[in-house]
């Protein structure tokens, strides 16, 4: 029994916080299954505001699980978002550990 | 602050469902059924429901309807520039999308690599389709017989084009779940068994295989033509286009 529990404190220890937070999981989500896109589409299909996506958008970049680049289309400025190799590793790693911790769990 | 999460979560392959209920979130954000999947078709139908891509497709097929109507009508031969209008689509789709969708609804990316390979696959294709029309027309010089394979195909080409072109709406539309492309593309399949089996001799005064195609564009340009319109129409009401210097993704 003791042996299960430290197994599965591992497990939880594994799971990563910042790919957890649920605004960044689907940021993360979103980005996994596009090649990329900017932050509208972003702030729109996920309805995060303007600085909550700035602000989760910033810290999954200086994790480098995002690249960020700026570019002008026209005079429009355009940032676009694409998931890194790091973060799509990052990502599967979390869906793996997150499965793992779930079929564990006690049923209710 | 107290964070209570409770996680349902099935995976399986592409499949990732996260439900996740209650709790106290900074943003007041909610996940119900994070599906890989769904997010993937959400990207597709984002791209297209803006109506550009089928108003354009209208209007490329009724400037072949056009094409066609002067050849048979008033013999001014334009019959051959039919495939003008679908070469410049992307070209005109491109500027368009830049100028009404992005600045509305953000700019996506939908093709991955394995997207571009699937792309590749389909010009490869339609080179081959290419070369077999060419080697089936210089066959039909050299032969000079009444069942050459040109007039095989000139003969059954609005059958052809309508089935494909239909297979590949009909795919999209299961593929994205974009409901209007799966009546698209029965349309299509429909309009060329229609083209197919019209008297065409009947409005024509000849036998002309064109007059086939020319039934075929029309059926299309009368569905894809309206459907653009109101689409795009109401795309344009529904996503004012948003302060754009507040895209700064200011870190």
């Amino acid at each position: 029994m003791m042996a299960q529990f430290s197994d599965d404190h591992e497990l939880f220890a594994e799971i990563d916080k910042l790919i957890h937070e649920p605004a960044r999981l689907m940021l993360m989500s979103f980005l996994y299954v596009v090649a990329s896109a900017d932050f509208l589409f972003i702030m729109n299909e996920t309805g995060l505001t303007r600085g909550n996506l700035s602000s989760h958008m910033s810290k999954l970049e200086n994790a480098g699980y995002i690249a960020v680049e700026k570019e002008f289309v026209g005079k429009r400025p355009r940032t676009m978002l694409r998931i890194t190799d790091a973060g799509r590793d990052a990502f599967r790693a979390y869906r793996e550990n997150m499965t793992q911790v779930i079929n564990n769990l006690p049923k209710a | 602050m107290i964070l209570s999460l409770q996680y349902k979560l099935i995976s399986s392959g592409d499949k990732f469902e996260l439900d996740h209920e209650g709790g106290i979130m900074s943003q007041h954000t909610t996940i119900k059924n994070l599906d890989l999947d769904d997010i993937r078709k959400r990207a597709y139908r984002a791209v297209t429901r803006d109506g550009l891509l089928e108003l354009l497709m209208g209007i490329g097929f009724a400037a072949a309807v056009i094409f066609v109507a002067l050849d048979l009508f008033l013999d001014v031969p334009l019959f051959f520039l039919i495939g003008v209008p679908a070469a410049l689509l992307p070209a005109l789709l491109a500027p368009l999308r830049t100028k009404y969708t992005h600045p509305r609804v953000g700019y996506v990316e939908v093709v991955s690599e394995e997207g571009r390979r699937l792309l590749n696959s389909l010009l490869v294709g339609s080179a081959v389709f290419g070369v077999i029309v060419l080697c089936a027309t210089l066959a039909s010089l050299v032969l000079q017989e009444s069942m050459m394979p040109i007039v095989w195909l000139f003969e059954d080409l609005a059958l052809v084009l309508g089935v494909l072109f239909g297979a590949a709406l009909i795919y999209m539309a299961l593929r994205y779940s974009i409901t209007r492309f799966f009546v698209f593309g029965l349309v299509s399949v429909m309009g060329g068994l229609l083209a197919q089996i019209v008297d065409v001799s009947a409005f024509t005064s000849t036998d002309d295989p064109i007059a086939r195609w020319m039934v075929y564009f029309a059926v299309m340009t009368v569905v894809l033509l309206p459907s653009g319109v109101m689409t795009f129409y109401r795309f344009l009401r529904e996503n004012p286009v948003l302060d754009v210097d507040g895209d700064d993704g200011a870190i």
